[in-house]
């Protein structure tokens, strides 16, 4: 009956009085800091606290109390615009740490910041790191030179002990205490340097390099390990796969986007014969054919390897048909990638052989090189007899078109024929 | 049954192949685009190589001129030192000037031409950077377009999905038709397709009966509480009424039932005059007939019939089911698919006697010689004779379902005719001048008066003590008096 009042007292209030057990609630929000009460709570009153208790707790505190969920996304999501959190494994906990990480480094000016703001971060949330992607990484400030130490300076040839006043973060200090992590990318760049563009902000050390190969030892989880558009060339990539070898745990390398020449290359052929590497990405680099013929030397004897891209290096026919002579006897190797390398017809006849007896490569990429008629005959001729390729990119490859929608047929019809033998396979190429 | 089965199967491959040949097509766009990119960079990386090899001769060739120019002026100096005379050694000096000046020519001439190919190479480089933000918005383009699409593709697919277990149904089932004799075929395939879309529209059907009786149960409610609360008000105004009159001496009278009468909905009533009505629609036929007896049904007939029910309507219970079924007894069999046809068909339990009967029944609505068998086998009171042909049972339920059907709409439509608003108006207008003015005049006049009385009285009221104490004063006083009077009678 009381319902019937609300339209004839005018100033009964619509508000009802929240339930006891919210109004305590309320309090623990409020008092959270002094008093937290959590664990004893059930799982909706653990939400209903994790969406209310104020943002600006401090941090080691939240992170000891709050298990993943709404408290953390609550964070995220004020302080970045963007958050996906599929990329972080369905994490809003990984992502704040992941990328509050990721931030410290990134605004990391070496000989000012004090490296105990990384090593407090590192302390909170060590656990709960798996993949770091950091974009930038700060060389130390410059002093002002004088007039006459700047001409001083332009006369005199630089040499590399001039250039290690400009060492970079040294990873020592972190990744050993990263116990999960499983994904490291490293670029070392400068964003927005605008005019104070200088040669030295896009690239690393010798000191930088030693400290990082020596980290990367020391981290016993990695899986993943990317340096990209950081200016490596053969001497450095040299020191890095000199502490790489035997690495317990590293999968996937890639190094695209550098500078690494033959020399560089032998060395990642050694560290092909001793590691587990799966992917092996190259992709945009100084390459030739003898550096080509070590990584083939390599893969004759690998089984690990299931993916690798050489695209856009200067193989030429030398090395292109190293690397398919290689693949004779190597029955491992998935994806292979040797585009923009300046392969022709020769490379294809060995391709070719090698593809009537190897049955388990499954998707090249020949797109960018100038096979000609003799290279696609040579192609269509190989694909009519293979089953197992089904992916094959001969784009921009000047054979005419008709061939090239011959061996796509081709190609189509095992990619189908796989199809239903095993249905809804995931289409994955290897794409950059 | 096979064949059409296998284009079914053919076609779901079709769909699968579009949809792969789609994601091919459609990701192969986008990786051109890079493809493209790394063609444009082998390009500027053998234009680099060109132009730095052709840099460096020209910086070769220079440096061999400048040297020779050098070694000049060196050899020059020489000649310098030896010189005495004033006008030999001014031009001596002038010559060796204007090698100096040669020189200095030569390298700032140098200079101008490689800024001049450093200015061309920041506009190519701005150029560059302006193609690779096409090519990017480009390849954002094409991936979008991909996303669109592929979704559309994978939607159709699904929906495909979801009608096959019909259309396997509606296929075999035909299929099967055409196997039997070509007469009733038709008439088949059209009972049929009525109890596919009958199946599928169940749903719907069940939520739109919900809403509607949902509405009506509110608003039953709504008017029950609103003529609750007025009645009550009505009763304590007549009852003050009647209070007033009888204070005033006037005749009261109690204004007529037929006063309060409402027109709302009365529930419990309606509904069991309906139940009554379309139960004998159905079975006025019993009436009908031979001298054998209708109107029982034995336990044993019913299970006869249901059992023919589940056999010949098997097909609308699921694959899954009969397979579950198959281990147990035949009539454990029967009661679960009776449930789930009852369940789809949206029949219930009680309808179960109705609809035997209605089976039993439509035997009669054939035809004459059907009546004559009845008659014949009556004697021999073979009860399996009078089951309905098992032919029929598709038609006879048929006729059950819409007929059900009809009487569910009638019963929910019942219970709100189409409501006569007047009426209701006229009652709620009765009831709000229950009290009439004349009466509020009335009450006026009585609460003045009343006032008036009770104003007096309270002056009495005030009076009351104060007389008390003068009559006490009074009988003191008398009292006195008489003691007085007779202590003075002793004196005298």
């Amino acid at each position: 009956n009381m319902r019937r009042i609300i339209a004839e007292y005018l100033d009964w209030s619509l508000a009802t009085v929240s339930s006891l057990s919210n109004l305590s609630l309320q309090c623990i929000v409020n008092n959270f800091e002094e008093r937290p009460i959590y664990e004893e709570l059930t799982s909706s009153e653990k939400d209903f606290i994790q969406n209310r208790v104020s943002l600006s707790l401090p941090l080691h505190f939240a992170a000891n109390v709050f298990p993943d969920g709404v408290y953390w996304k609550r964070c995220c999501e004020q302080k970045w615009k963007v958050c996906d959190v599929s990329n972080y494994g369905e994490s809003w906990k990984r992502m704040f740490f992941e990328r509050q990480l990721e931030n410290i480094i990134e605004l990391f000016v070496p000989g000012i910041t004090e490296p105990k703001t990384v090593l407090d971060m590192v302390t909170l949330c060590k656990d709960h790191i798996k993949k770091l992607n950091i974009a930038q990484l700060l060389p130390p400030v410059k002093e002002p030179q004088t007039e006459d130490e700047e001409q001083a300076s332009e006369l005199t040839l630089a040499n590399d002990d001039d250039k290690s006043g400009m060492d970079h973060f040294d990873f020592r200090i972190l990744l050993d205490k990263l116990t999960n992590l499983e994904e490291l990318h490293l670029v070392y760049k400068v964003k927005s340097c605008g005019m104070n563009f200088e040669w030295s902000m896009f690239e690393m050390t010798n000191r930088d390099c030693e400290s990082l190969a020596k980290a990367l030892k020391s981290c016993k989880t990695l899986k993943l390990f990317r340096l990209h558009l950081s200016h490596l060339e053969d001497k450095k990539c040299r020191l890095l796969v000199k502490y790489l070898l035997d690495h317990p745990s590293l999968r996937t390398l890639d190094f695209s986007h550098n500078v690494i020449g033959d020399s560089g290359a032998r060395a990642i052929g050694k560290l092909l014969t001793k590691s587990k590497l799966e992917i092996l990405n190259l992709y945009d680099n100084n390459i030739g054919g003898p550096g080509a013929k070590a990584i083939a030397h390599a893969l004759s004897k690998n089984t690990t390897l299931v993916s690798l891209n050489l695209c856009l290096n200067r193989l030429k026919d030398e090395g292109g048909q190293a690397i398919c002579k290689a693949l004779l006897n190597n029955k491992t190797l998935l994806h292979l990638q040797l585009g923009a390398n300046g392969v022709t017809w020769l490379t294809v006849l060995s391709l070719s052989s090698m593809l009537a007896q190897n049955n388990t490569l499954k998707s090249i990429n020949l797109s960018c090189n100038t096979l000609g008629e003799v290279g696609g005959n040579a192609l269509e001729e190989a694909m009519s007899h293979n089953t197992s390729v089904t992916e094959c990119n001969i784009h921009l490859t000047d054979i005419e078109e008709r061939r090239v929608s011959v061996i796509n047929q081709m190609v189509w019809n095992n990619q189908f024929r796989k199809q239903e033998t095993n249905p809804r396979e995931k289409n994955t190429e290897n794409a950059n | 049954m096979t064949v059409s089965v296998e284009k079914y199967r053919e076609g779901q491959k079709d769909l699968q192949c579009r949809i792969m040949s789609l994601q091919k097509r459609l990701t192969t766009l986008v990786t051109n685009i890079q493809t493209a990119a790394d063609a444009k960079e082998m390009e500027r990386r053998s234009g680099m190589e060109d132009n730095c090899r052709i840099r460096y001769e020209r910086l070769k060739d220079d440096a061999k001129a400048c040297q020779e120019k050098v070694e000049e002026i060196r050899k020059g100096w020489s000649i310098v030192n030896q010189k005495v005379v004033h006008s030999e050694l001014q031009s001596v000096l002038d010559s060796q000037q204007q090698l100096c000046a040669a020189v200095i020519e030569d390298k700032k001439k140098l200079i101008r031409e490689l800024q001049w190919e450093r200015r061309v190479k920041e506009d190519e480089y701005l150029k560059n950077l302006r193609r690779l933000d096409e090519e990017i918005k480009l390849m954002l383009d094409r991936m979008q377009q991909q996303f669109q699409n592929l979704s559309k593709a994978y939607r159709e697919e699904l929906t495909q999905l979801q009608v096959e277990p019909d259309l396997i149904m509606m296929v075999s089932f035909l299929s099967v038709n055409n196997n039997n004799n070509n007469n009733d075929n038709n008439i088949k395939n059209n009972n049929l397709i009525f109890f596919f879309f009958s199946v599928q529209l169940q749903p719907f059907l069940a939520s739109c009966r919900y809403t509607t009786a949902a509405d009506a149960r509110k608003f039953e409610e709504m008017w029950v509480m609103m003529e609750e609360e007025v009645t009550q008000l009505a009763e304590k105004a007549l009852a003050i009424d009647s209070l007033i009159c009888k204070h005033l001496g006037l005749a009261w009278e109690c204004p007529s039932a037929a006063f309060m009468e409402s027109p709302g909905p009365r529930r419990s009533q309606d509904q069991r005059m309906m139940d009554a009505s379309v139960g004998p629609s159905l079975e006025r036929d019993s009436e009908h007939g031979t001298g054998v007896e209708e109107g029982e049904l034995s336990s044993e007939m019913l299970m006869k019939a249901m059992e023919l029910l589940c056999d010949e309507m098997g097909f609308l219970v699921e694959d899954k089911l009969r397979k579950l079924l198959a281990p147990m007894e035949k009539n454990e069999q029967t009661t679960v698919k009776l449930h789930s046809l009852f369940a789809v068909l949206g029949l219930e339990e009680k309808d179960l006697a109705k609809l035997a009967e209605f089976l039993l029944m439509y035997k009669r609505q054939q035809g004459e010689q059907t009546v004559a068998e009845a008659m014949e086998n009556s004697a021999t009171a073979d009860s399996t004779s009078r089951l309905i042909n098992p032919n029929n049972i598709l038609p006879a339920l048929r006729c059950f379902l819409e007929q059900h059907r009809k009487s569910v709409h009638e019963r929910s439509s019942l219970s709100h005719p189409a409501r006569d608003t007047s009426v209701e108006e006229a009652y709620w207008d009765r009831l709000g001048n229950i009290i009439t003015e004349d009466k509020l005049k009335l009450w006026d006049a009585a609460e003045r008066e009343l006032k008036q009385y009770e104003e007096v009285l309270m002056d009495i009221s005030e009076l009351v003590p104060e007389t008390e104490l003068l009559r006490q004063q009074n009988t003191k006083l008398r009292m006195q008096l008489q003691q007085i009077l007779s202590s003075t009678c002793t004196y005298v």
